[in-house]
């Protein structure tokens, strides 16, 4: 695992990685970013190149290169259609930290970063947001809409859910013990989402443990290139899950810094490596966990009249590389009409703090997913990130649609009524 | 530098999300598919065809130098912004304005990307025949400029067969429209024939009608691979002399093979010296004929395996790795310098003899990539840009090559163009009466060389 | 000052290779008007020595291949280029053949249809004109559709520019985009760039099967609806024709008249299997509509001696009513709205008026009789064809479009950009004087 390469700390060492683009341009349609902006700075190889340019002492770190470097969704859609095997967002990854090294991130950014990472300051955090919504949004006509982000849909809970559940959920004769990382979004906006993986998992009589005290998975950082504050936590969260032999995540995004980025960030590391690596194989997404080390039985399900389709995430897809799970529980499901969607594994639009950052093209992109999700007839979207439940179900509400997007494991929770 | 008063009149034309002038931006449309890159002094993307008149007409007013742009995917630096230019990018005017299947034509704004349009097309059971390789990136604007080919060209021809029609904004910012929506709609000569191709040097390609056909009832796409490159030449010979001619004929050498497969993981033997991928089209009952008699030929030509592909999986994959192939030798060393050098079908083996030798002599690696029914050679000089002593054996390997295939009676370029990378060396191909008319029809366009200078062939003030 | 020239020229192409007696170049010109003499070059360096003294002394030239067309060319020297008529090379291998000019287009399709291989465009003027004449116009003919118009088989040419210098471009390649696309532009020049001497073509394999069937029908718009059904089938044959009534009976199979009626015309080519599953098909079809006779030949002797009588109804119609012939063309979905809106313009289509149908490429070419207001009609049609999505054809149909879209500055503009071009490869003017007139 730890083989996939070294993660360069800084942009000397990724200088190689820049060489083997030849700018073929292929990364350009993968790109979404420019597929809707059409700007080359905005493209992937646009990106590399700029890069390049940094790093060679051509160009200097300005206005234009930050928002080049800003603009990647880091969905990796341009690492798959890269022949060269250049690997345009992990050389963004390096971008941003040399950034955040040599000039620390804007004041903005830092406060989102630094509120993420700190459980404290995280509750406050989604608490103005509910408050904003509530009293702001709710009493201001025509405020539905902040940059793109369906404020006024998001639900943003009041306690936590990692403070609703017990540490054990206990199932009836239990088989076996998980334990559940929750990451911030299904704690303070989703928690529908983590009783409804608790109870599936309960259901096939598996415990499931909550640590109290784990922490963001540290995507955000990462993205931003803070990777100090990232590793702080990682180190934590690591330890947190010592005793347990898998753990379950309910988010692409979490589950893709847990499994893959980690390693990555604890190359530096040699003496910790072990033990990120064994942390690492024990992460499960929901979907795998389910189909490959419960193997549901469909026969428990109710009959599910509904035509459904199912999006990617792009760390789901890309990070985890899980595209076939969720599709097979899903039609396993009796009754249940499946449809695939056009470019189901494309970025969303939502891709962390992109949305507020790059709003309009963000806008766009969400659009082309509405659209897509329209072509199919499905009434349901099923995905495995919750980050684009918001995004996804957000954008079909602005647009005025009524189709329903849900978490995998909210489906198989109502398929268990 | 643009002054201020310039960029307030630029932004007054094209709005201001529509300009660029930041040094990242210029960095960004500084360079293409080659190794060369230069800053221009400014983007601007116009969105209609309005817009770019007017651009083109205030570029004129300002005494500024344009090259126009699609994707910048070009391989011979005919987008390449030339000192103090200002680039305008047609990359967002992607609208389709008509696709009419039941009469065969298409009408887009040329900053469509070709695969974008494939798509739309596919809905209704049609298609457009030229797709080069990075037709999921180049726009059709690009494919018209440079006369894209594709591996489809031995039976389907180029893009200058599909294209029917035109509207330019000419050098002066004048605005016309070349051809129409058939055959036969052009005005006393086929300006059309000679925009197609001219690289953006005569004028500023807006909207384009083009020529759709219905996709073909069935197809069968074979894979050959052989222990050495001769027994696939001989094969691509046979083929022609039994009176098929397939869509496509695509050979690899073994270099690429493996890089091939390092990015598709197709399972292809590392140590064949060769595949082709062919591929026939037509009529259900009549292909399997046609695939029997190429099997033959194939044996004939102690081919070391021959395989239908079973399904349209199978065939995309093969195609994924053909489509992908020259950036993939990326894997083995970071640059490559890649030809286009097209010979007689007949000097085949000659051509390959050519290139192994010009390997030799410099001591690169070349990888052969060939259309192999159109003679059409991609030579893939391998190298790293950061060795200055690599670099001009590079230099004189580009020419050797190109001395080789004009010796065999070829080209220097069957698809990608002369840009600005070929052009020293057109005295080699073309005589002085023939670049002396070349100079006639660009002065006939653009005396002052305005649009795209530098590319093609210079010309001194008229008069 | 005369008699100087024509001693020149004799010194050029020789004392037997020049015609100055009325009576004589009255048969290798075409149209009143009387030149000085007319020539017969045998090879390149005549034609550019003739060339170079007419740009000398800025006397007109015209070319041909076997009849030169006289317009403006009064005091001209007119150029038949019938002795440069050889077959070069014909290449296996690589699908190409090297003639020159002057070479006979459908001698030359036999002669290399004996060895297998196929050059698919029609000759421009029937059976005896020659490949130069061809390329020069650069015509769409009914196999435009399948095959591609003739430029498609042009891969590079010989040529004497207007001011006396010899052009090459091309070679035996199928693709090639060096430099300005010279190779294909002057196919259509129609004489005014330069006398070309050689061309280089392309060839295809000789197709393995041939078919033509026949359908005779009773009105314009059920033959119309026949040829939409097959169009809708996704049939493309190399020729899908339609001859209105007056004409059809000029196409007389071995087998004796079909009766009469407006005639559909399938010339089918391509393999074995599908060209007999194809005539089959649309024998059946033909029937099902109510063909009022049908017939497919299948013996090859057959087939061409219907296409032969096919040229040379089309060369009948090409030299003799052209001046008064309506060519146009429209969307070839739009054929039945096409003939619909004629037959209100043009009464006698059943009895007297021709028509011919390239229902492929959607081109008609109406041969209206005299009694027709000839300008009015053109109007009309142009403004029916513009409707449905297509023109009248070339330079015509071009300042038609231009005068009812009232696009002035456009018009105006082509005719700076193309005389431009012209005058830059022939600042004296000398060529083809009756072109783009
Ligand atoms: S990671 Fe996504 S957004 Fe970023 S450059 Fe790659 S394709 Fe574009
Ligand atoms: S990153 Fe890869 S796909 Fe993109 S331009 Fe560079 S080599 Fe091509």
């Amino acid at each position: 695992m730890a083989k996939e390469g070294k993660k360069s700390s800084t942009l000397d060492e990724v200088i190689k990685e820049l060489y083997l683009c030849n700018k073929c341009g292929f990364c350009q349609t993968a790109c979404k970013v420019y597929k809707t902006d059409l700007n080359e700075s905005f493209s992937a190889r646009g990106r590399v190149q700029l890069i390049k340019g940094v790093a060679e002492g051509r160009l200097p770190v300005d206005e234009g290169f930050r928002d080049a470097v800003n603009s990647c969704l880091l969905c990796q859609e341009c690492a798959v259609a890269c022949p060269s095997g250049v690997k345009p967002h992990e050389l963004v990854l390096a971008a941003r930290r040399y950034m955040q090294q040599t000039e620390g991130l804007p004041l903005d950014k830092k406060i989102i970063l630094g509120t993420l990472a700190d459980p404290f300051r995280r509750k406050v955090a989604f608490s103005t947001a509910r408050f904003l919504r509530n009293n702001v949004s709710n009493r201001i006509e025509g405020f539905n809409e902040l940059k793109g982000i369906d404020v006024r849909g998001m639900p943003i809970d009041k306690v936590g859910f990692i403070d609703q559940v017990p540490e054990l959920n206990k199932a009836q004769a239990s088989k076996g013990r998980v334990g559940f990382f929750v990451g911030c979004f299904i704690n303070h906006s989703l928690a529908k989402t983590g009783h409804a993986i608790v109870k599936v998992l309960n259901k096939n009589a598996i415990d499931v443990v909550v640590p109290k005290k784990q922490l963001c998975c540290g995507t955000p950082q990462n993205a931003y290139g803070d990777f100090e504050l990232a590793k702080k936590n990682a180190r934590k969260n690591i330890r947190l899950f010592k005793d347990l032999d898998a753990v379950v995540t309910g988010c692409g995004s979490c589950g893709a810094m847990l499994k893959k980025e980690y390693l990555h960030l604890f190359a530096d590391e040699p003496e910790f490596l072990p033990e990120v690596e064994a942390f690492a194989q024990k992460i499960f997404d929901f979907s795998a966990y389910v189909m490959h080390e419960i193997k549901l039985d469909p026969e428990k399900f109710k009959v599910f009249n509904h035509k459904v389709t199912y999006h990617d995430g792009c760390h789901m897809a890309r990070g985890l590389k899980i595209t076939k799970e969720p599709r097979e529980i899903l039609k396993s499901i009796p009754r249940i009409e499946y449809v695939e969607l056009r470019e189901a594994d494309r970025c969303c639009g939502a891709a962390g703090l992109f949305q507020s950052y790059f709003y309009e093209i963000a806008k766009d992109i969400s659009r082309q997913k509405v659209q897509n999700i329209e072509n199919t007839g499905a009434d349901i979207i099923v995905t495995g990130c919750p980050a684009c439940v918001h995004r996804i179900q957000g954008s079909l509400r602005l647009a005025g649609k009524e189709q329903k997007v849900v978490h995998l494991a909210d489906l198989l929770a109502e398929a268990y009524q | 530098m643009l002054t201020q008063a310039v960029i307030k009149d630029l932004t007054a034309i094209v709005g201001s999300k529509n300009i660029i002038t930041n040094q990242a931006g210029l960095a960004a449309y500084g360079y293409d598919a080659t190794l060369m890159s230069q800053r221009p002094v400014g983007i601007v993307f116009p969105r209609s065809t309005e817009d770019a008149s007017a651009l083109v007409k205030y570029a004129n007013r300002a005494g500024l130098v344009m090259v126009p742009r699609g994707a910048g995917t070009n391989l011979s630096g005919g987008s390449l912004p030339v000192e103090n230019s200002l680039v305008i990018c047609v990359s967002r005017m992607t609208r389709i304005l008509e696709i009419d299947p039941k009469n065969f034509t298409a009408t887009v704004e040329v900053g469509l990307v070709n695969f974008d349009l494939q798509e739309e097309l596919e809905k209704h059971g049609y298609y457009y025949p030229p797709d080069p390789a990075s037709y999921k990136a180049s726009t059709l604007g690009g494919n018209i400029a440079e006369c894209s080919g594709g591996p489809r060209c031995f039976k389907y021809g180029v893009t200058r067969d599909y294209i029917l029609g035109l509207e330019v904004v000419l050098p002066s910012g004048k605005v016309i429209e070349v051809g129409g929506k058939n055959f036969k709609s052009e005005f006393r000569y086929d300006l059309t024939r000679l925009l197609v191709g001219s690289e953006g040097t005569l004028g500023l390609v807006t909207k384009a009608i083009l020529r759709i056909l219905p996709k073909p009832f069935a197809k069968r796409t074979m894979l050959a691979i052989y222990n050495k490159v001769e027994d696939a030449s001989l094969t691509v010979a046979d083929i022609v002399a039994a009176g098929i001619i397939p869509t496509t004929l695509e050979m690899m050498d073994n270099l690429l093979i493996n890089t091939a497969d390092e990015h598709v993981k197709l399972g292809l033997p590392r140590d064949a010296g060769a595949l082709l991928i062919i591929e026939v089209d037509g009529y259900e009952v009549d292909l399997d004929n046609q695939v029997r008699l190429i099997e033959e030929l194939c044996n004939k030509a102690d081919v070391r395996s021959f395989k239908v592909a079973t399904s349209q999986a199978e065939a995309d994959q093969l195609w994924l790795a053909r489509r992908t192939v020259i950036g993939s030798v990326g894997r083995r060393r970071p640059s490559y310098s890649l030809q286009d050098v097209t010979i007689p079908r007949s000097t085949f083996p000659q051509m390959v003899d050519a290139i192994l030798a010009c390997s030799r002599r410099y001591d690169l690696p070349i990888g052969i990539l060939a259309h192999a029914g159109d003679g059409n050679f991609h030579p893939l000089v391998l190298f790293d840009e950061r060795d200055a002593d690599e670099v001009v054996r590079v230099h004189k390997a580009e020419v050797d090559l190109i001395r080789d295939a004009l010796a065999l009676g070829g080209t220097m370029s069957g698809e990608h163009g002369i840009g600005v990378l070929k052009k020293e060396y057109l005295d080699l191909e073309f005589t002085d009466v023939a670049i002396e008319a070349f100079r006639k029809v660009k002065r006939s366009f653009d005396p002052t060389a305005m649009l795209n200078r530098g590319k093609i062939v210079d010309i001194a003030a008229e008069g | 000052m005369q008699d100087n020239i024509l001693e020149k020229l004799r010194s050029i192409v020789g004392a037997e290779q020049l015609v100055e007696n009325p009576a004589q170049m009255g048969a290798f010109l075409l149209g009143p008007e009387a030149p000085l003499a007319v020539v017969f070059p045998g090879a390149t360096g005549e034609v550019a020595a003739v060339v170079a003294l007419c740009n000398e002394l800025g006397i007109k030239l015209c070319v041909g291949g076997h009849t030169v067309s006289s317009k403006g060319l009064a005091g001209g020297i007119a150029m038949v280029m019938s002795r440069m008529n050889r077959v070069l090379e014909i290449d296996h291998e690589n699908l190409v053949a090297e003639v020159e000019a002057g070479a006979q287009h459908t001698l030359f399709q036999q002669q290399i249809a004996a060895d297998g291989l196929y050059f698919p465009p029609e000759p421009y003027g029937g059976e005896g004109s020659s490949i130069g004449a061809c390329i020069a116009a650069g015509d769409l003919d009914c196999k435009s559709f399948l095959y591609g118009p003739p430029r498609t088989y042009i891969l590079g040419f010989e040529m004497v520019l207007p001011t006396g210098e010899v052009l090459s471009c091309g070679s035996k390649v199928i693709k090639n985009v060096s430099g300005y696309d010279l190779i294909h532009f002057i196919v259509g020049s129609k004489g005014t760039l330069g006398v070309i001497t050689k061309v280089l073509l392309k060839l295809l394999p000789l197709p393995e099967a041939r078919r033509t069937v026949i359908g005779s029908f009773a009105s314009l718009a059920k033959a119309a609806q026949v040829i939409q059904i097959l169009m809708e089938r996704k049939i493309y044959p190399a020729r899908l024709n339609l001859l209105n009534a007056p004409l059809a009976g000029q196409i007389v199979p071995g087998t004796g008249p079909l009766a009469p009626g407006h005639q559909v015309l399938v010339d089918l080519e391509g393999f074995q299997n599908s060209t007999a599953h194809l005539s089959d098909e649309i024998m059946a079809l033909f029937r099902l509509e109510g063909a009022t006779d049908a017939l497919c030949v299948e013996e090859a002797g057959a087939i061409d001696d219907i296409w032969r009588q096919w040229l040379q109804l089309k060369k009948a119609y090409h030299d003799d009513v052209q001046d008064r012939a309506i060519d146009f063309l429209v969307g070839p979905a739009h054929l039945a709205a096409a003939l619909s809106g004629l037959e209100k313009l043009v009464t006698d289509l059943d009895s007297d008026s021709g028509l011919i149908i390239y229902a492929l490429n959607g081109n008609l070419r109406l041969f209206p009789t005299p009694g027709h207001d000839f300008p009015a009609l053109l109007q009309e049609i142009n403004r029916l064809a513009l409707k449905l999505d297509g023109n009248l054809a070339g330079d015509l149909g071009f300042r038609l479009k231009c005068e009812e879209l009232r696009e002035t500055e456009m018009w105006q503009e082509m005719v700076a950009l193309t005389d431009g071009i012209r005058s830059r490869f022939d600042p004296k003017g000398i060529l083809a004087p009756g072109v783009h007139q």
